[in-house]
Order: C-alpha cells, then structure tokens, then sequence
C-alpha cells in the first residue's frame, strides 16, 4: 500500500492558543483511519485544514503531502482543481450544508461540471450516483429540493457529492451523529461499498467510538489538538495505552457487567 | 408547486385588504376637513359652473356612504375629475405625469438597484478590510443628505459650473419640436442624465445596505462551505449559491421602492424641473387644484399596494422555501 | 481607577467619530436653545431691500444676507430653533403614540395584535412625503406647531412597530409570567417589566426617526409646503438659493450644511447606538 497522504507538524491557530497543535499522521490509499476525540480536540479543524477550507482568520502551519505534492504550499487554482475530485468532504449537517433553493441533482452535478464534465454529463453522472446511493426513483428525487427530503436522504446526497469522481481521499466529519442509528447503520455500510468499489481511503472524524470499531481498520485519539495514541483498532480497543483513550473507552456503557 | 397557487390567492386577497383599508383611509381624512374643498381649496375665480359640476360629479350634496360609493366608482371606472389649474380632465394630466415620471423613475431605479446588488455584494465580501469599511462611511454619509440637497449639488456642479448637463426640465423648449425623432429622443436623454443619475446614487445606497446585511448572513452558511469543498471558484459559488439566497431582501425592497418613488422622487423632481407625478403634485397642492391632487394620492397609493404585492410574488418565485413561512 | 472608567467609555463610545458627532449635536441644540441671545440680528427683521438683499458675506453679515436683506446667520440660527424643536415635538410625538400602540399590541396579542399589524403595515406601505403633501394641500394654514403634530401622528407606525415585536418578545420572557401568575395587574406589568426592556430599542428607533424627520421638514419647507415664509427653517432658507443664476451662493450652502451635518451626527450616533443594542452583534466582539 502507498502512502496516499502524510501529514507533518500540523499547527492551526486562530489566536493566541493553537486549535491543533503539531499533528503527525499517513494514511495509505484504501485505508480507512479514524480521528477520534470528544469535540473541542481539533479533529475536525485538521480535517478542514487538510482541504484548506479554514478562513483568512486561521493561521495554519505545516506540511501535508497528498499524491506527491504539498496541500499548504499549491497555489488556489490546483487547490480547487484537487477538491471534490481527488479529495471530498462530507459535512455533518446535511440540513445546512445543502443549498436551499437549489435542486439537490443540480448541487451533485454541480461538482462534476466544475471540473470540466458537460452540462448533460454532469446531470446523467447525477442521477446515477443517487441510484448508487440508494436512493428509489433517482430521476425524480434529483429534481427535489433539500427540504423536501429526510435527513438519512440528505445524506446520501452528500456521499453522493463527495464519492462522484471517485476521489482518493475521502474526509468524514462526523456523517452519522446528525442521524437516527438506524439510518446511521445504512449510511455506514454505503459508505464502506462505495469505498471498497474505487479503492477510496477514508479519514473518519468522530467521537462515536461505536462507529470507530465498526468501520476503521486504524485510529488516532486526539485531545487538546495532539494526537495521543495510534494503533489499529484492535489493540487499542484491547490494550490502549494511554490514559486518556482508556477514559473514552470507559465511558462508553456496557450492556453486559 | 401545488403549494403555490392557494399562497398567490392570499396574497392577492391580502393585497386587496390593504388596497381597500388605504383607500378608505384616504377618503375619510379627505372628508374630515370642514366645508367645501372646492371653496376653500381653489382659485378664486372659478366659475359657477365649474362649481356645481364638481358637487355633482363626488356628490357633495348627498350622504356619506352615498358620496363613497361615487368616489369609488369614479376611480374605478376612470374618471378623476377635472384639473382646475390645468383646464383639462384629470386623468389626462396623470397620464402625462405619470410617462414622464416613468421615464425617469425607471432607469434610476434600475440602474441603482443593480448597483447596490453590486456593492453591497463586494462589501460583504470584503467586510473588515478598510475599503469596504470605508465605503460604509461613505455610504452613511450619502444617506444623510436630503434629497432635494443632493439634487441641487449635483444641479450646481454638473449643470451650473461644469456644464456637462442641461440645467433643467424634461426638454429643450426652444428647440425640441424643431427636431427629428432621434433629435428629440437624444434631447430627451441629455436632460434624463443628471436627474435619474442622482435618483440611482441614492437608490443604490439605500438598498445596498439590506443587501449588504444578507449576503453577510448567507456567506457564512454552511452550504456555501460544501460548494467551495467541491471545488467551484468563487465566481460561481457566488452566481449560484450566494445571490439567489441573498437576494430576498433587495427584491422586497424593491417593491416597495419602486412604486413610492413616483410620488417620493418629489424633490428631484422639483429642483430638476421634471414635469413628472411628483412635480404636478407640488404644482397642484400649491395651486389649490384638489381634484387633481386627490388623484395623485389615490393612484400612487394603490401603486405602491400593487408594487409590494408583485415584489412578493416574485420572491416566492425565487425561493420556493418562502411558501412554508407563510 | 479613572483609567479605567475612561476605558469604558471609549469602549462604549466606539471611536472618535461618535464623540463628534455628540459634540455637534450638543452645540446645535444650544445654539437652538440660545438663539435670541446669540443671534446678531433680529431674523424677520428687513433693514433696506433696495441695497442691502444679497450681500455676500461680510464683516457686518457673517453668512450674507438674503434678498429681503434679512441677516443670513441670524436666520440660521433661529432656523436651528424650528428645524430642530419641529423634530423633537414630532419624534416625542411618534414616540409616545407609537410605545402605547405597540405595547398594546404586543401584549394583548389575539385579534387586537393582528388588526393593529395589519393597520400598521397598510399604513406603513404608503410614503410619507406623500401622506404629507396631502395633508398640507387639506390643511393650507398649518402652523408651524400643526406641522410638527402631523409630522408626529404620520411617524408613529414605524415606532409601533418596533415596541411590538420588543414587547411581544418579553412578554414570553418567564419572569413576565411568573409576575402575572402572582397576580400583578397587566398595566403594572407593562409599566415594571416589559416596557423597560423595550427602551433600548426605542431608543434607536428615536434616534434614527429625528434622523429621517429633519430632511423631511426641510424639503417639504424647500417645496414651500412646509415651514412659511416669514419663519426661518433651514429648508426654507435654500428656497432662494436654487436660482443659480443669481450668484448666492451663501444662501444655499450654510443652510445645506447645517442640515446635513445634523443628520450625519445623528445617523453616526444612531448607528453606534444599534451596534450596542443589537445582541448579535454584542456577541461577535
């Protein structure tokens, strides 16, 4: 497996005090890899920062090497060219993170006409991906607007937007926790089909631990923007080794005594 | 869009509540002053016939509810009376008023609205650095002169001194009638200039500031992350994300501005000599001409009336999310 | 300690144009309030029109005289008087009528809120230059005291408005409740606990309505349908000015100023005030 992504001293400061503080990590293409913490740890601002969708106000320092190149120091242009098509995002809030006066077929082909796909292609490219996603009678829902779906469609419609082009990296944040755990048991193995059909690899930022040793091979638990352990899912579920993942994980109820 | 034609049927009947209850209003505050307004508000020497025709034609001599009745069903069937200070019918005079204002109005308008869509856009876009904040300063202070002074500024400095611009009045009298077709349009849009420029300075950072404050609440919205997240330049993500859910405000305004320029746009009238709605007002007020006012005050308000419902339909167009709010 | 109560203020000044802009409004009023003793000449007074109408500005007649050979500056000065307490009747006016229809209608809510909104925003559809026109065409002879009244009675919706949605916002508030349910009567209720919370508001609202006031008198006096000629008010002064071609320019450029460096100093203190009023933006620092 190469390494698809390689992460180095990642500093992000919005002021005096750093949000993410030195963070270093690889992912492997194909690899699905968890960042795990509660929320105020400066997961998902390392995720926003590896796309560089954090404001003027934040100051981020580092390197981030994706496919052979530096994400911090290419210039805009290769920057746009790069998002939604070799690496995608899906956002929490399916509610929020979609256009509401637009319809939700045009926002997925949105993504394949900006990088150059025609009119036509970009809507048919559309339909099918909502079909891929699980979505009954895409033809018609992808003329529907954001409101008038439920929120496990929603959601489906923005795995759509991030998988379209069959990026290499795929960052997760936190897809499910705005979701009943039923459809968050649907949109958990789509996402894991989807990936396994294009060799995508994930980074799966949440602080559900469940989902964690559901879906990822591997996992880094940060807090207070540093990462304090990695290990493959099994030895740290079995045997962490630092004080703080064995507090999550003691936190999480037991069924059984 | 089923949802939508039971909200357009409310919203007319609403439009026509409100165009029922002005009216009203309107005749009842006419009614209210004492005596005879044709006595008291005309010229001296009209004639007894003129006199008696104007009693009959509101029914002066008859019962309030009967004399409503008239008022309503001249207006609606046309007839405004006649204009004692103009000697022809009153919906003659409107109708001229009305072109003229029209001429003006509408170019001003546009080219402000568009304008202010423009700028306050960049403002929001740029908020926080010094030129957008500067041109907030400049903004606060091109609204707080009035328009009249406004007028006469831009009147003294491009008409008087410079000389870029005719000094006044919708034509040349001297030569206009002497001219071709294209003359007189050319005439026509030489001293069209200075006035609907003014009117456009002041639109534009009227509604600006509206506009201004919804672009800064949609650019934070998360679904503007996502369109920048799949890669869209900034072009598009403002074409196509930001504009079409900011644009609520500036069209609501609209309708209301629109229609209340043509009586609002008074003063520029007045100090450019534009014999539009706003100038024959002023003229008929001060000339006692009380049918002719009457008419004014009616057609405008109903103006205005029909002007914020069409705005609001057009937004419904725009955002289909509205219908649910009502 | 000073050091630090000095610091408040700058913070709750927000910046050096606020200071000045409070510092001429504070000088207008004065000169408002002091016009019969600063004045150099009696405004009315006509000492010679044949010679002495339109003088530029000189040793004897600071701002000029006007083409009846009134005294430019004593005019402006005693016009400060009318523009200025025309628009603190008028406001005080709209205040008072406004509060008491919002407050009324925000708490009683039901029916009497909805047909009081509807009133309004019919009300509110129509402008108010041209209520005002209209009005001074069914009353020729208006005073100056009647203008300020009408210009009062046609501001009061905007006003009413604003207390509305203040009161109906507080009404729910729990403490409010908890008040009713310990049997205080509702004017008791308005009075303690619901209007104060509206001041604040209506304070902006007050501010920016002199703001929108004075431009108002002064072009209806510029139409000559406001303020009448003999009575100075800075709108009425540049009625003369407008012919270019007489060359004064004196008498437009000291009223104009006057007026709209009135303005500006309110609007900057209007806009200062709804920054520290509106929570949003209190949040955000």
């Amino acid at each position: 497996m190469t390494t698809l992504l390689d992460v180095q001293g990642l500093r992000v400061s919005f002021g005096p005090r750093p949000a993410v503080n030195g963070v270093s990590f690889a992912i492997a293409s194909g690899e699905t890899v968890a960042l795990v913490g509660e929320s105020g740890s400066g997961k998902t601002t390392t995720g926003y920062a590896l796309m560089r969708l954090l404001g003027d106000n934040a100051l981020v320092q580092g390197t981030a090497v994706f496919e052979g190149r530096d994400l911090f120091t290419l210039p805009e242009a290769e920057m746009r060219s790069l998002r939604g098509r070799r690496m995608s995002i899906v956002f929490q809030e399916p509610a929020t993170a979609l256009n509401p006066v637009m319809r939700v077929g045009d926002q997925i082909a949105e993504v394949a006409r900006v990088h150059g796909e025609s009119e036509k292609a970009a809507r048919e490219m559309a339909v099918a991906m909502l079909e891929r996603t699980g979505i009954a009678d895409p033809a018609r829902r992808a003329r529907a607007y954001p409101h008038e779906l439920s929120g496990g469609m929603r959601q489906r419609v923005m795995i759509a937007m991030a998988l379209l082009l069959k990026p290499a990296l795929v960052i997760a944040d936190e897809p499910t926790s705005a979701l009943d755990v039923t459809v968050q048991a649907q949109i958990l193995a789509l996402l894991g089909e989807l990936k396994r059909e294009s060799n995508t690899a994930i980074l799966f930022i949440t602080h559900d631990l469940g989902v964690v040793a559901q879906t990822c091979s591997r996992a880094m638990v940060m807090r207070a923007g540093e990462i304090v352990e990695s290990a493959d899912v099994e030895t740290l579920f079995s045997a962490p080794s630092h004080e703080y993942t064995r507090e999550l994980l003691a936190a999480v109820p037991r069924l059984s005594p | 869009m089923t949802r939508l034609r039971p909200f357009l049927l409310a919203r007319a009947g609403h439009a026509l509540t409100v165009l029922v209850v002005i009216v009203t209003l309107v005749f009842v505050l006419f009614r209210l002053t004492p005596g005879d307004p044709f006595l008291a508000r005309s010229q001296e020497h009209a004639t007894e016939e003129e006199h008696a025709a104007f009693r009959a034609r509101w029914g002066y001599d008859r019962p309030i509810a009967v004399q409503y009745v008239k008022w309503v069903g001249n207006f609606v069937s046309g007839d405004f009376g006649w204009s004692h200070s103009a000697q022809r019918p009153v919906r003659e005079v409107l109708a001229t008023a009305f072109v003229n204002s029209t001429l003006l109005m509408i170019p001003a308008f546009v080219l402000g609205w568009l304008g202010a869509v423009a700028l306050g856009t960049w403002q929001a876009f740029r908020q926080g650095r010094w030129l957008a904040r500067a041109s907030e300063t400049v903004a606060i202070g091109v609204l707080s002169i009035p328009d009249f002074v406004m007028a006469l500024a831009a009147l003294w400095v491009f008409a008087f001194r410079l000389r870029l611009a005719p000094s006044g009045g919708m034509v040349d009298v001297a030569l206009h009638d002497s001219l071709t077709l294209a003359g007189r349009t050319a005439d026509v849009v030489a001293h069209l200039a200075l006035p609907a420029l003014t009117l456009a300075v002041v639109v534009m950072f009227a509604v600006s500031r509206y506009h201004r404050a919804a672009v800064l609440g949609v650019l934070h919205e998360d679904y503007v992350r996502t369109a920048r997240a799949s890669g869209a330049a900034e072009s598009d993500v403002v074409r196509r994300h930001v504009l079409p859910n900011a644009l609520g405000p500036a069209i609501a305004v609209a309708g209301i501005l629109l229609p209340g320029m043509f009586a609002g746009g008074v003063f520029v009238e007045k100090v450019f000599a534009w014999p539009g709605m706003g100038r024959t007002l002023v003229d008929a007020v001060l000339g006692r001409d009380f049918e002719l006012v009457q008419a004014i005050v009616v057609v405008s308000t109903v103006a205005i009336a029909l002007g914020s419902a069409l705005a609001d339909i057009v937004a419904v167009t725009f955002n289909p999310r509205v219908q649910l709010d009502t | 300690m000073i050091a630090g109560q000095a610091e408040r203020a700058r913070r709750t000044l927000g910046g050096p144009a606020v200071y000045a802009a409070l510092a001429v409004i504070a000088l207008f009023v004065l000169v408002a309030l002091l016009a019969p003793v600063i004045a150099p000449h009696d405004p009315f007074a006509q000492p010679d029109a044949a010679t002495q109408a339109n003088l530029a500005p000189s040793g004897a007649h600071l701002l000029g005289t006007d083409r009846y050979s009134r005294d430019v500056l004593s005019r402006l000065v005693f016009g400060a008087r009318v523009s200025l307490g025309i628009a603190a009747l008028a406001v005080g006016i709209a205040m008072t009528l406004g509060t008491a229809v919002g407050a009324l209608a925000g708490y009683a809510g039901g029916w009497t809120d909805r047909l009081v909104t509807r009133t309004v925003d019919a009300i509110l559809s129509v402008p108010r230059v041209l209520v005002l026109i209209f009005i001074v065409a069914a009353f020729p002879h208006l005073s100056v005291f009647g203008l300020a009244i009408m210009l009062g009675l046609t501001g009061w919706p905007a006003m009413a408005k604003v207390v509305r949605a203040q009161v109906r916002e507080t009404a729910a508030m729990d403490y409010v409740l908890a008040a009713r349910a310990l049997g205080v009567r509702p004017l008791g209720i308005l009075t303690r606990h619901v209007l104060p919370a509206a001041v604040p508001q209506i304070l902006v609202a007050a501010t920016l309505a002199v703001a929108t006031v004075i431009p108002l008198e002064a072009g209806l006096s510029f139409l000559g349908l406001g303020v009448r000629q003999p009575t100075p008010s800075w709108g009425n002064m540049m009625l003369d000015g407008a012919d270019f071609g007489a060359h004064t320019w004196w008498l437009l450029v000291f009223p104009g100023m006057a007026i709209v460096i009135t303005v500006l100093s309110i609007n900057v203190i209007g806009e200062r005030l709804r920054e520290m009023v509106d929570p949003r933006v209190r949040a955000s620092r």
